[in-house]
C-alpha cells in the first residue's frame, strides 16, 4: 500500500511539469500581443513597447523564461491581471472560497442523490422507480448544465417563488440550494448509473448469495458486504467527473450570478485577461490532479487488487 | 435493438430538419428586427423571437447545422490524432508507449471546459477554433481506447503467426490492427458526439464558441440568462434541441456498445 502510494505520488510530478509547460506556452506564445494589451488601447509608442517587452523579459530564451515562470510559481506569484493590475493570486484567493463552498455543498448532494438513487434502483431492479431514475439519468446526462440551471430558475424561482435565483445574497443557505442542486444533479446522474450497475454485479455474486443463505439480514448484506465492494467503480467515476464538475461550475456560476472563481473566469474571458485565465486554469487543474491522486489511493485502499496491478492497470480500468 | 432504433430515428429527423432549414422557416436567422423583439410564440413565429427580434425557429434550425458540423468535424479531428497515436503506443510499447501515454495524461489533467477556455483565449474565439480545442483535449481518450484494443490484439496468435511468416510491422498495423480497432473507436466516437455537442454548447454559451450573429444553440441559451422571467420561450426550443440531439447520439452509441459487447 505504501509503495503504491509513493509511486502514485511520484507520478504526479511529470504531469504537473507538462501542465505548467502547456500553460507557460499559452501565456507566452504571443508576447507581442501581450505587450500590446498591457500598453492599453491607445496606439503605443515604440519606446513604450520596448519598455514593456523588457519588463516581460520576452527577449530571453524560452527555457530561461520557463525557469523564471516556475520560480515565480514557487513563490506563489501567478502574474498580474491585465485589467486592474492586481496580482492574479489574490484575485483567485478572494473568489475561490465561495466556489469551494458551492462545490462542497454540491458534492454532498451528488453523493447523497446519486448513490441512494442508484442503490435503490439496483435493489428494486426493473421496478417503476428503476426505469424512471434511469430515464431521468439519461436525460440529465444529455442536458447542458446551464440549461438545467435556467429551467430550475424558471420553476422554483419564478413560477413557485420558493428560492432566490441569483447571487449569494446574505450568504444564507437558501441561496445555495438551486446552484448546488444544478451542479449535483448532472453528476449524480452518472453516479446513479455506475452505482446501479456495480451493485447489481455485486448482489449477484456468490459471496452475497452465501451471506444471504447463512441467514444474514438483507440490510446487513447490503450495507456491510455489498455496498463496500461496489464502491471502487463509484469512487473512480466520482473522481473522474470532478473535472466535469469544475467545467460545469463555470456555467452554473454564470447562470446564477454566483460570486465565485467560475464567474470571475467568465468575466476574464470577456476582458481577454490572459494571465488571470491561465492562473485560474493552473490552480483548478492542480486541484483536479490531486483529487485524482486521492481517488486512486482511496481505491487502492478499498481494493487491494488495484495495488498489485500497479498504476498502469489502474489507469486502463479508468479509460 | 429497440434503443438503437430510437437513437437512429432522432438523429435522422435532426439531419432532415437541418437540411430542410430554409424550407421550414422563411426567416433569415441573422437579420434583426427590433420591432418584434421578445415576441412570445405565435403563428408567425412558432417558437417566438429573441431579444434582437430574430426568429427562434430559424435560428434553431440553422443552429443545428452549426452544432452538427462542429461535432462531426471535431470527432473526426480527434480520431485522426488519437487513432494513430494509440496504435503506435500499443504496438511498439516500451519507451514510445510511455512518452505518448504520459503526454495524453497531461492533456487529461485539464478539466475539459477549462482547458478549452484557456486555449481559446489565446487562439481566439470562433467556430473553427472550437474544432481545434475539442480535438486538442479529446484525442487522449481515443488514443487510450485504441491503445488498449491494440495491446489486446497484439498478444493474439495470428499476429505472432504473421510475424513468423515475415509480415512487416507496417503490414500488421495496417491490415490487422487498424481494422480490428476501428469498431470500438467508432462506437466510442458516436458516444463522444454527445459530449462534444454539450461542450460546444457550453463554449458558445460562455461567448467563446460560435460567434454572434451566427446561430448556435449555446449562444441562443445565453440570450435567456436574466430573461427567463419575461421570456421563458427562449429556453424551450434550443434546450429541447440540445437534449434530444445528445440523447439520440448517446442512446445509439450505448445500443451499439451493448450489441457489439465492446469493453471500453
Amino acid at each position: 500500500m505504501l509503495a503504491f502510494g509513493v509511486r502514485r505520488i511520484l507520478w504526479v510530478a511529470p504531469i504537473l511539469i507538462g501542465v505548467t509547460l502547456i500553460l507557460f506556452l499559452l501565456l507566452h506564445v504571443l508576447p507581442g500581443d501581450q505587450a500590446r494589451i498591457l500598453a492599453g488601447y491607445r496606439q503605443p509608442s515604440d519606446q513604450a513597447m520596448i519598455n514593456i517587452k523588457e519588463k516581460l523579459n520576452t527577449e530571453a530564451p524560452l527555457y530561461t523564461q520557463y525557469k523564471d515562470y516556475l520560480i515565480s510559481l514557487g513563490r506563489g506569484d501567478l502574474g498580474t491581471s491585465f485589467r486592474n493590475q492586481r496580482p492574479v493570486s489574490s484575485i483567485i484567493a478572494e473568489s475561490l472560497p465561495s466556489s469551494l463552498a458551492l462545490a462542497s455543498f454540491a458534492l454532498f448532494l451528488e453523493l447523497l442523490i446519486g448513490i441512494s438513487a442508484g442503490a435503490w434502483a439496483a435493489i428494486r431492479r426493473d421496478s417503476f422507480f428503476d426505469r424512471m431514475s434511469m430515464v431521468s439519468a439519461a436525460v440529465l446526462i444529455a442536458m447542458p448544465v446551464f440549461l438545467l440551471g435556467l429551467l430550475l430558475q424558471l420553476v422554483f424561482g419564478v413560477r413557485l417563488r420558493w428560492l432566490p435565483v441569483s447571487g449569494l445574497g446574505d450568504g444564507g443557505l437558501n441561496f445555495y440550494i438551486l446552484p448546488s442542486l444544478v451542479l449535483a444533479l448532472v453528476a449524480a446522474a452518472y453516479l446513479a448509473r455506475v452505482t446501479r450497475s456495480s451493485l447489481i454485479d455485486v448482489l449477484s455474486s456468490d459471496y452475497v448469495q452465501a451471506a444471504r443463505a447463512n441467514g444474514l439480514s438483507s440490510s446487513r448484506v447490503l450495507f456491510v458486504h455489498a455496498l463496500k465492494n461496489a464502491l471502487p467503480p463509484i469512487v473512480t467515476v466520482a473522481g473522474l467527473h470532478f473535472g466535469f464538475l469544475i467545467g460545469s461550475a463555470v456555467a452554473t456560476e454564470v447562470v446564477f450570478n454566483w460570486p465565485g472563481l467560475g464567474h470571475r473566469l467568465f468575466l476574464a474571458v470577456l476582458e481577454r485577461d490572459r494571465p488571470l485565465i491561465i492562473g485560474a486554469a493552473l490552480v483548478l487543474s492542480t486541484i483536479f490532479i490531486f483529487v485524482n491522486l486521492l481517488v486512486d489511493i482511496l481505491n487502492a485502499w478499498l481494493n487491494p487488487l488495484a495495488r498489485v496491478d500497479g498504476k498502469q492497470e489502474g489507469l486502463e480500468a479508468k479509460a | 435493438m429497440n434503443k438503437a432504433r430510437v437513437g437512429l430515428v432522432i438523429i435522422s429527423i435532426l439531419i432532415l430538419l437541418t437540411l430542410a432549414a430554409g424550407f421550414l422557416s422563411p426567416y433569415d436567422p441573422i437579420r434583426q428586427d427590433r420591432e418584434s423583439a421578445l415576441k412570445s410564440p405565435s403563428l408567425r413565429h412558432p417558437l417566438g423571437t429573441d431579444s434582437l427580434g430574430r426568429d427562434m425557429l430559424a435560428r434553431l434550425l440553422y443552429g443545428a447545422r452549426t452544432s452538427l458540423t462542429i461535432a462531426l468535424g471535431a470527432v473526426i479531428f480527434m480520431v485522426a490524432i488519437g487513432l494513430p497515436i494509440g496504435v503506435i503506443a500499443g504496438y511498439f510499447g516500451g519507451i514510445v508507449d510511455s512518452i505518448l501515454m504520459r503526454t495524453a495524461d497531461v492533456f487529461l489533467a485539464f478539466p475539459f471546459v477549462l482547458g478549452a477556455i484557456a486555449v481559446m483565449t489565446v487562439i481566439g474565439p470562433g467556430a473553427r477554433n472550437v474544432f481545434v480545442v475539442l480535438a486538442i483535449f479529446g484525442w487522449p481518450q481515443i488514443a487510450r481506447i485504441t491503445r488498449a484494443q491494440v495491446k489486446n490484439e497484439v498478444s493474439k496468435d495470428y499476429i505472432a503467426a504473421t510475424k513468423v511468416v515475415g509480415g512487416s510491422a507496417w503490414y500488421i498495423l495496417w491490415r490487422h490492427l487498424l481494422p480490428n480497432t476501428l469498431g470500438p473507436v467508432a462506437v466510442y466516437s458516436l458516444m463522444g458526439m454527445g459530449t462534444v455537442i454539450l461542450t460546444e454548447a457550453t463554449l458558445s454559451f460562455l461567448g467563446i464558441g460560435v460567434q454572434l450573429p451566427y446561430p448556435a444553440w449555446g449562444s441562443m441559451l445565453a440570450d435567456a440568462v436574466g430573461r427567463v422571467t419575461v421570456a421563458p420561450w427562449l429556453i424551450y426550443g434550443p434546450g429541447a434541441a440540445v437534449v434530444l440531439t445528445c440523447l439520440g447520439f448517446n442512446i445509439l452509441g450505448e445500443a451499439l456498445h451493448e450489441a457489439l459487447e465492446i469493453k471500453i
